[in-house]
């Protein structure tokens, strides 16, 4: 493990940033910290790093306890929100930094440097200052000034916020192919759920300090543990029910099977994804709803219904024939497979590596 | 048409600017070019007497190195003792900060000469300071800083150790956090943080501080005399000396090379430090 | 068209009211008020009390005091306002007069004048062709009668080794500050011209280490704390520093005491010049002048002055007709001329080193 963190608790006076976390992050893992402001995960990169020292527990990099070390030994390199480019420093001083801190001679570091620009695709800029360059160009070469030591861990405190549509899709593929190529264990905090889906190995969810589920992107959207979890992680349909008998669950008037066998009389909350939902003309298997909107995305078409059970969503790819017969009013009947209706939990602490679960439901 | 609003609007302080600040100037500079009189401010001819006279006599080079070896140890001084103050007021919280600031400034809420008075009484023969110390036994000859250069550094400091406080605290308490942090992600401790992230960023403040007490010492008519006396007479004072003898040509001359002086000092300061390469951070 | 006509009438209307204005103003030709240029502080409110008062009451003009000039100030703005004079009056010591007089600053004294009628009771020696004298002093030595057992008698005792760091002398730009040369030649007993000399006693002076005042507060205040033990001081300001308590005494120097004088004069191109002379007259009554005595000690140039005066006072002010006699009267003029080069010199000798 490169990234260690047990029982690590924060508190800034009576309030409580950070609660009995317990994180721990394999070599070559990108590892993306997801949640929304406040939630704890920029305080926890700066546990990582050592910019907050925490109230309880301990943090280890590769193995050591670096819980009372200060971040100028601890091993890793951290790209900012501000990217924090030394102004007056030129491109290749900037990125020579951390070589220079560590005493190397100035012939490899030039080596190194023209290296590390070249990986970002910057070559030929080493003499520019950073105020004459745009926001991409900057961020590579944060990125540059990052991984040129080598690091233990790399820490990205939400580093493409600062950038366009455009620019950040492009840069979250170079991201990741140059993480790749490179094999750090590396550390990304967002808040935009598709950036981590798309970037990540391995996502841990975090609300009010807590970690609520941590696994990988598809095991997360496939099976969210919590409802916060599947609201967060793109949309979900949320729906009451009651277990009738192992395998049959009522929701509302309308009798369900349930992939899983679940005790008899339990009240559930399941979560199924809209792109699941099927809709069949009124009177089929399946929940009644009758259609309040349609909007038409292109690839796909969203269809809005109301139902007895509360509101349903569902997403139908244009490809498919279903679509074109549906009108606002109509009647249909809202059905799933089995397995797609996911059973949620209420506390996150039992249910945070689903990744084993998943595993040993044999999915 | 905008491009033209905006000219209108800076013309009458452009005109007030031209007429009331740099044409006086000119004039002035025009009579340094003559010759004294006693029946006319200046006399006829054309001359360039009075600046060769302060170029090559002595006197006047020996008043100049006076003038340039006390600004430089009052610069000296208050870059060593104002950093080091800056440093400590800026990493206060915000509001024992802004207490430290204030307290700074209240010396310049008392007019130069009373502030000036007030010195003498401090430093005198029988002055206060003397008579502590003669008390205590630490001294026991009567305190002769008065009327000297150390006596002008001393009430000069006091002065000016403010403006290269508050010049420094300010551009060190704008330097975004974020800066001290990726210098330490990378490596760097308290001591190499200092060196290569905080006194580079903190160029601005310095180098508006070394202006602010290079130009204010150069120009400190009221300490150099009260505090210095004519043993130590700058070239202020010269130019003073001269308008009281009614002898304006030298008086202006002497005021021009001065000016030329402070204007030569800003464009070292400036190249040195390079203030502007560090504007536009975030 | 009708709008234009209008704004023509108007603005012709408008032009021509102050022009109306105006020309009953320069029949009349008596102005609200007249300028004085003179010093400050108690000297400004004495001439207030003994001079501008009765002068308000005579003539019903008010009379303002331009306190915020010093005085080689005071010949550089007449010299500068010569084409349009804004000022009326101007106050002076001795020294400085003649380089007024250079400078065609002011006014000849019309000594036929009707209005000058105290003109007749000053003494002589006080009447000058371009101004009149309205107080005068000496400058002689004060010393610390506590701290100084042998007491000095004449300026040469300042020289004294005994006197090293404890006097106080007059900086070169102070008013007197071109006395200490003739007063070097005049301790050794040569001519007060005698320039060499006196840079020469100079020279021996800074090695006994004086302390240079700025101006006569200086002077005083450091025989007040005890930093100077002796002093070039007048004769009047002497009482005033034994009124705070210091047990200070002013000696006539066996050389003879330097007479120092005050007094007024009329801006050249004046525009109220008889007024100016009445002004002047006032400046020379003996009931306004007791008003400068009882402020400062200073005798006045009026000869009838002091019989108005208390008996303390009276014994304060003047001076026995054996000192008078030897009062020495400086060649200003000569001084004048040479306080550009001297002050250059004094630089060169005090602060050069």
């Amino acid at each position: 493990m490169d990234v260690c963190l047990a029982g690590v608790r924060k508190s800034y006076g009576a309030v409580l940033a950070v609660r009995d976390l317990d994180l721990a992050i394999a070599r070559g893992v990108f590892f993306s910290l997801l949640g929304p402001s406040g939630c704890g995960k920029t305080t926890t990169l700066r546990l990582i790093a050592g910019f907050e020292l925490p109230s309880a527990g301990t943090v280890r990099i590769r193995g050591r306890d670096v819980t009372a070390v200060p971040p100028y030994r601890r091993d890793f390199s951290m790209v900012f929100q501000s990217f924090a480019l030394f102004p007056h420093l030129s491109v290749a001083d900037n990125v020579a930094f951390g070589l220079r801190m560590r005493r190397i001679g100035r012939a490899e570091r030039a080596l190194r440097v023209a290296e590390a620009l070249r990986l970002v695709k910057l070559d030929g800029f080493a003499e520019r200052y950073p105020k004459q360059l745009s926001g991409g160009q900057q961020q590579r070469v944060a990125l540059a000034r990052a991984i040129i030591v080598r690091p233990a861990v790399l820490l990205l405190d939400e580093p493409l916020g600062a950038l366009d549509k455009a620019l950040r899709e492009e840069m979250q593929v170079e991201l990741r192919q140059l993480q790749r190529t490179l094999g750090i264990t590396t550390v990304f905090v967002t808040h935009d759920q598709e950036e981590a889906l798309t970037l990540s190995d391995e996502v841990a969810v975090m609300r009010d300090g807590v970690i609520e589920q941590r696994g990988a992107p598809r095991t997360l959207y496939e099976r969210p543990a919590t409802e916060f979890v599947a609201g967060f992680l793109g949309a979900s349909n949320f729906f009451d029910a009651s277990v009738l008998a192992p395998d049959l669950v009522a929701i509302g008037p309308v009798r369900l099977p349930l992939a899983v066998p679940a005790p008899v009389g339990a009240a559930l909350r399941l979560a199924v994804r809209p792109e699941k939902v099927r809709l069949a003309a009124a009177g089929g298997d399946g929940l009644p709803a009758r259609i309040r909107e349609i909007v038409y995305r292109g690839a796909t078409t969203q269809i809005f219904l109301d139902s007895p059970c509360g509101p349903i969503s569902a997403y139908i790819q244009n490809a498919s024939p279903e679509t074109a017969a549906w009108t606002i009013g109509d009647e249909v009947a809202c059905a799933w497979a089995p397995e797609s209706a996911v059973v949620l939990h209420s506390t996150p602490s039992r249910h945070k590596d689903t990744e084993q679960e998943a595993r040993a439901e044999g999915e | 048409m905008r491009k033209l609003a905006g000219l209108a609007l800076l013309l009458p302080p452009l005109l007030v600017f031209l007429g009331f600040f740099v044409g006086p100037l000119l004039y002035l500079f025009y009579v340094s070019l003559h010759a004294s009189s006693q029946s006319e401010l200046y006399g006829a001819g054309f001359t360039a007497a009075n600046y060769a006279a302060i170029l090559t006599d002595p006197f006047y080079r020996r008043i100049l190195e006076r003038t340039l070896a006390t600004t430089l140890e009052i610069l000296g001084l208050s870059l060593v003792i104002g950093y080091a103050a800056a440093f400590t007021i800026a990493g206060l919280p915000p509001r024992r900060r802004l207490f430290c600031l204030v307290l700074l400034l209240f010396p310049l809420m008392v007019s130069n000469v009373v502030r000036a008075y007030g010195w003498v009484a401090l430093l005198g023969r029988r002055g206060v300071l003397s008579t502590a110390l003669r008390d205590a036994g630490i001294i026991d000859r009567p305190l002769t800083i008065l009327y000297t250069t150390d006596a002008v550094v001393i009430g000069l400091l006091t002065i000016l150790l403010p403006y290269m406080i508050i010049s420094i605290a300010n551009a060190l308490a704008s330097i975004d956090r974020a800066y001290g942090e990726a210098a330490q992600a990378l490596g760097a401790g308290p001591v190499r943080r200092f060196l290569h992230v905080t006194l580079p960023l903190s160029s601005p403040g310095i180098a508006s501080g070394m202006l602010l007490v290079f130009l204010l010492t150069l120009s400190a008519y009221v300490t150099v005399t009260l505090l210095g006396g004519p043993q130590s007479k700058m070239l202020v004072s010269l130019v003073y000396d001269g308008v009281v003898a009614f002898d304006w040509p030298r008086a202006a001359a002497l005021a021009f090379t001065l000016l030329a002086a402070a204007l030569l000092a800003a464009a070292i300061i400036l190249a040195a430090l390079r203030p502007r390469r560090v504007a536009g951070r975030g | 068209m009708r709008r234009r006509d209008f704004l023509i009438a108007g603005g012709t209307a408008l032009g021509a009211a102050p022009l109306a204005g105006i020309a009953p103003a320069l029949a009349q030709g008596k102005p609200d008020k007249i300028v004085i240029m003179t010093w400050g502080g108690l000297w400004g409110d004495s001439l207030r009390q003994g001079v501008d008062t009765p002068f308000e009451k005579a003539t019903g003009v008010t009379v303002l005091q331009d306190r915020g000039s010093s005085p080689v100030q005071r010949i550089t703005k007449l010299k500068v306002s010569l084409d349009n004079q804004g000022f009326d009056l101007l106050q002076l010591h001795d020294g400085l007069y003649p380089l007024a007089v250079k400078q065609g600053v002011i006014e000849p004294i019309n000594r036929n004048s009707p209005r000058l009628t105290n003109l007749k009771d000053v003494y002589p020696q006080f009447i000058h062709p371009d101004w009149v004298v309205q107080i005068f002093s000496a400058i002689g030595v004060t010393y610390n009668t506590k701290l100084v057992k042998n007491p000095p008698t004449s300026f040469a005792d300042l020289w004294r080794p005994e006197f090293k760091g404890r006097i106080v002398l007059p900086e070169i730009s102070h008013s007197i500050g071109t006395y200490i040369i003739p007063i070097g030649a005049m301790a050794e007993g040569k001519s007060p011209k005698d320039a060499e000399t006196g840079f020469t006693m100079l020279k021996k002076m800074v090695e006994l280490q004086p302390i240079w005042a700025k101006d006569t507060d200086t002077i005083m205040n450091s025989l007040r704390d005890e930093e100077a033990v002796v002093a070039l001081l007048y004769k009047s300001q002497t009482y005033t520093v034994q009124g705070w308590g210091t047990p200070v005494k002013w000696v006539y120097p066996k050389e003879g005491a330097i007479a120092i004088s005050w007094g007024t004069s009329i801006a050249k191109n004046t525009k109220h010049k008889e007024l100016a002379e009445t002004y002047l007259n006032l400046t020379l009554d003996p009931q306004g002048q007791t008003f400068f005595t009882k402020a400062f000690n200073y005798p006045g140039s009026n000869r009838k002055e002091l019989a108005l005066l208390s008996p303390e006072l009276q014994e304060r002010a003047k001076f026995s007709p054996d000192e008078l006699a030897h009062l020495v009267e400086l060649d200003h003029e000569f001084m004048s001329n040479e306080r550009a080069a001297w002050t250059e010199r004094w630089n060169r000798i005090v602060a050069g080193g």
